[in-house]
């Protein structure tokens, strides 16, 4: 359960650029959810997910997983509980390190002695069984270099690293964004899977406001630092991209003019 | 043939300075100076060991020695945030002062009659001759570090320290320590550095605070000497060809020396220049090749 209070943070206080990116956050995610998030660029969607990841700190406010406070703990030691990915994916993964070795990392690590060998038959194994279950083809190139791979391959192994250690939380932002539609589809369907099979609570930020209303069970909106929507249950599942759209101009007062969100309807 | 088994005598105990320097500036991608200091620290450490009659515990000592200030840099890029050259600098010039201080205050330690780890082993092993004894020690420390390396970059450390080198984004958000990474990343570096002079310092029969002058442009060049021949593969290969590297620079050296034509004080300037020109080579490919699409894209217009 992540439970986030009072959260805020102010990118340049007391300059021109001064910009409230998180503005008293309150929000629960319980065991089980898989939250959407929505939000037009600059509404506080990445700044929320570095606050929890420890990317930098809130000026205010707290960060509870679990029940444990971890506010102010250094990213890699949350690391090990959260998994996260980028947009980029390029950034998930070593390119000069085999695809075995990438996987290691994750799959290894706190587990065992540093100085023990970091691939055993055994657990390479194992690699290969879940990688198998991509269906792209990467068991049988395990000593590739990441690096040659394609951008899909790349995220949907960064995917496997961030969840191998069962993480307590799962956030992914845009993760399939930079991908075309048919590996998007592919990524997405198997990170719906392993949401499922692992129950991880999950986060998941997009800007398709369908499969933010078909995926997962919970959707929420963010604009200017502030979730100014939070839909789930019955009303959700009636709820078509118009009926969110109007739900929208009734709490803002305005349209919602985000082409990027618009178009990709 | 005396020209040669001396480069590979040479190339080999220098071979360990080079997959030192292979470390830090290919697998952690860190420019670091340190070594010009580190490779004297070594130097020292082992000719002092040897002075009180333990050669062999010289080595140890100008690896662990070597290690420290290794660690002493990487503290100061990662805890304090120095940028990775200045660190290098710092360290290598505070180094100056420490080297001085375990030579006793001169700058220059004779081991000529003492025990080195050679002279024991010239006794010890009489048939194989000077030349030879000397070859098998290059060889043997060489080949020892070689494996001990391959496999701790294996090793999980090993990994981890690789991947920040590789993508540091993906460590800083995952659960690895990048920070301690670099750190134990550039003492293993140093290490190999300064074991480098440790060994140098009893073959040549002397220790000089000015041995490490230059020893960065020489790992380099023998590092990229080593890719030149070997391509940019795996790690296991990289070190590899490093050493491979270090023995072919060695060759070079002492054959534009031989030829009477450089006096010997020339040494680092051709070192700088087999560097320059090896590092100019993609640019300049991509130059030709530029220059010769225009050309062909004018005959046709």
């Amino acid at each position: 359960m992540l439970e986030l209070k009072d959260l805020q943070k102010t990118f340049a206080p007391g300059t021109v650029n001064e910009h409230t990116a998180l503005k008293n956050i309150d929000f629960t995610l319980n065991d089980g959810d898989f939250a959407t998030v929505l939000g037009s660029n600059g509404a506080g969607k990445s700044t929320l997910f570095g606050a929890i990841a420890g990317t930098f700190w809130p000026d205010a406010g707290h960060v509870l997983l679990d029940g444990e406070d971890i506010t102010y703990l250094p990213e890699y030691r949350r690391a090990r509980k959260i998994g996260i990915l980028f947009q980029d994916p390029l950034k998930g993964t070593a390119p000069d390190m085999t695809i075995a070795e990438n996987l290691a990392l994750a799959y290894t690590h706190g587990r065992r002695f540093p100085l023990a060998r970091a691939l055993t038959r055994r657990d390479t194994e194992e690699m290969r069984q879940k990688l198998a279950a991509f269906g792209m083809g990467l068991e049988d190139r395990m000593k590739m270099k990441v690096g040659l791979l394609s951008g899909g391959q790349r995220q949907a192994m960064t995917l496997l690293m961030a969840t191998v250690a069962q993480p307590r939380l799962l956030l992914l932002d845009e993760h399939t964004a930079a991908l075309d539609p048919a590996t998007a589809e592919k990524v997405l369907a198997i990170t719906v899977q392993i949401v499922r099979e692992q129950k991880v609570p999950t986060m998941m930020i997009t800007h398709n406001m369908a499969s933010a209303l078909k995926l997962g069970n919970r959707t929420i909106m963010m604009e200017q630092g502030e979730i100014i929507l939070d839909i789930a249950g019955e009303e959700r599942g009636r709820m078509q991209v118009d009926d969110l759209l109007k739900r929208y101009a009734g709490k803002q007062g305005k349209q919602l003019d985000n082409d990027r969100m618009l178009l990709s309807r | 043939m005396a020209l040669l088994f001396g480069s590979l005598q040479l190339g080999l105990m220098y071979g360990l300075l080079a997959m030192g320097i292979y470390i830090s500036f290919r697998i952690l991608n860190i420019p670091d100076l340190t070594a010009e200091g580190s490779f004297t620290l070594g130097v020292a450490a082992s000719a002092m060991a040897t002075l009180s009659g333990s050669p062999w515990l010289g080595l140890a000592f100008a690896f662990l020695c070597g290690m420290a200030a290794g660690a002493v840099t990487g503290l100061l890029q990662t805890k304090v945030g120095i940028h990775a050259i200045l660190a290098g600098i710092l360290t290598m010039s505070g180094l100056y002062t420490i080297n001085l201080a375990v030579m006793g205050a001169s700058s220059n330690v004779s081991l000529i009659g003492k025990p080195t780890l050679f002279q024991q082993l010239f006794t010890a092993l009489a048939p194989l001759g000077k030349d030879g004894v000397k070859l098998l020690v290059g060889g043997a420390l060489a080949i020892l570090v070689l494996l001990a390396l391959i496999w701790f970059f294996k090793t999980h450390l090993g990994l981890c320290i690789r991947a920040t080198g590789d993508n540091e984004a993906m460590v800083r958000s995952s659960s690895i320590n990048s920070s301690a990474m670099k750190i134990a990343g550039l003492a293993v570096s140093n290490g190999c550095i300064a074991l480098s002079g440790g060994i140098v310092a009893q073959y040549q029969g002397y220790a000089d605070i000015t041995s490490g002058i230059g020893i960065l442009v020489v790992g380099l060049a023998s590092v990229i000497i080593g890719e030149a021949f070997f391509g940019k593969r795996g790690v296991t290969l990289g070190l590899l060809s490093a050493i491979v590297g270090s023995v072919i620079y060695r060759v070079i050296i002492s054959l534009a020396l031989s030829t009477n034509v450089f006096p010997t004080y020339f040494l680092k300037l051709i070192s700088a220049v087999i560097v320059a020109v090896a590092l100019s080579i993609p640019t300049v490919r991509e130059n030709m090749r530029k220059r010769r699409i225009r050309r062909e894209g004018k005959s046709h217009a």
